[in-house]
């Protein structure tokens, strides 16, 4: 099963070894429940056993067996914390991972005209940043520019081809 | 200090004369433009302009709800990709 990172160790939080945890997705409910995780940070990969989660203000909170002071917890700062895929935020509908959406192939009439590298957060809506040859560019992702993903083909057709104009 | 009323928005005479173009042409292609400072108003509704943040082109939609912003508004001129490995979403609008 392909792993995901859900978020990272912020901080300790009071005096009994509980982290405050940065949620990558906003959301927090898919912490309730943890058991087992996987902790990443700067090259070094360890498993690690939650005891128990609690959100508190909209914020997670993480207490991983065998840590019981907010020193041992300060150690777990930096750490991102990686799941199996099915134990990360749900999608909704319309809703894809940006890890999916990169590397997908845009369809201008059937025909690949680039390839998603990234997302970026944009004021209005997520922008695709496609690469096109040698050029870069940014694609609004809305229904009225682009189409529904096809995550087994992993394409997605371009529905307004004068985006990827450069004049 | 806020701009006198009489003075009217500001929007950039060329950009201003391309949108009444595209209008007239019943057109609904995209508008490039460096003019991150005129300000949408209602003659822009339906189009697509694409605005220069300092580095690329970044295609904005106008709608109603826009109106009265500035274009440079959304085109924002630092860009976070985030974390490749992550379960972040983004959602079709």
């Amino acid at each position: 099963m392909p792993m995901m990172a859900i978020g990272a160790v912020r901080r300790p939080h009071g005096v009994r070894g509980a982290v405050k945890v940065f949620s990558f997705s906003g959301e927090v409910s898919h912490f309730e429940g943890l058991s087992r995780v996987e902790l990443r940070r700067q090259g070094r990969i360890w498993s690690a056993e939650v005891e128990k989660t609690l959100v508190q203000g909209g914020v997670p909170l993480l207490w991983f067996a065998g840590v019981t002071t907010p020193e041992a917890a300060r150690e777990l700062t930096g750490a991102e914390i990686w799941v199996p895929r099915d134990r990360a935020a749900p999608c909704g509908n319309d809703e894809y991972y940006v890890a999916d959406l990169a590397g997908i192939t845009l369809l201008s009439g059937g025909v690949p005209c680039g390839e998603i590298v990234s997302v970026i957060d944009g004021p209005q809506a997520p922008l695709l940043e496609v690469t096109c040859g040698d050029r870069t560019v940014l694609i609004p992702f809305m229904a009225r520019y682009v189409g529904p993903v096809d995550t087994v083909n992993r394409t997605v057709e371009l529905l307004v081809p004068w985006l990827m104009d450069t004049e | 200090m806020s701009r006198s009323i009489k003075k009217g928005p500001f929007i950039e005479k060329s950009l201003y004369r391309r949108v009444l173009d595209m209008n007239k042409a019943d057109q609904k292609k995209m508008i490039k433009t460096y003019s991150r400072t005129s300000t949408i108003i209602p003659e822009m509704v339906g189009l697509t302009i694409s605005v220069y943040n300092g580095k690329a082109w970044v295609p904005v939609y106008v709608t109603e709800n826009l109106v009265g912003h500035k274009l440079g508004e959304f085109s924002p001129t630092r860009l976070f990709r985030g974390h490749a490995g992550s379960d972040k979403k983004a959602g079709r609008r």
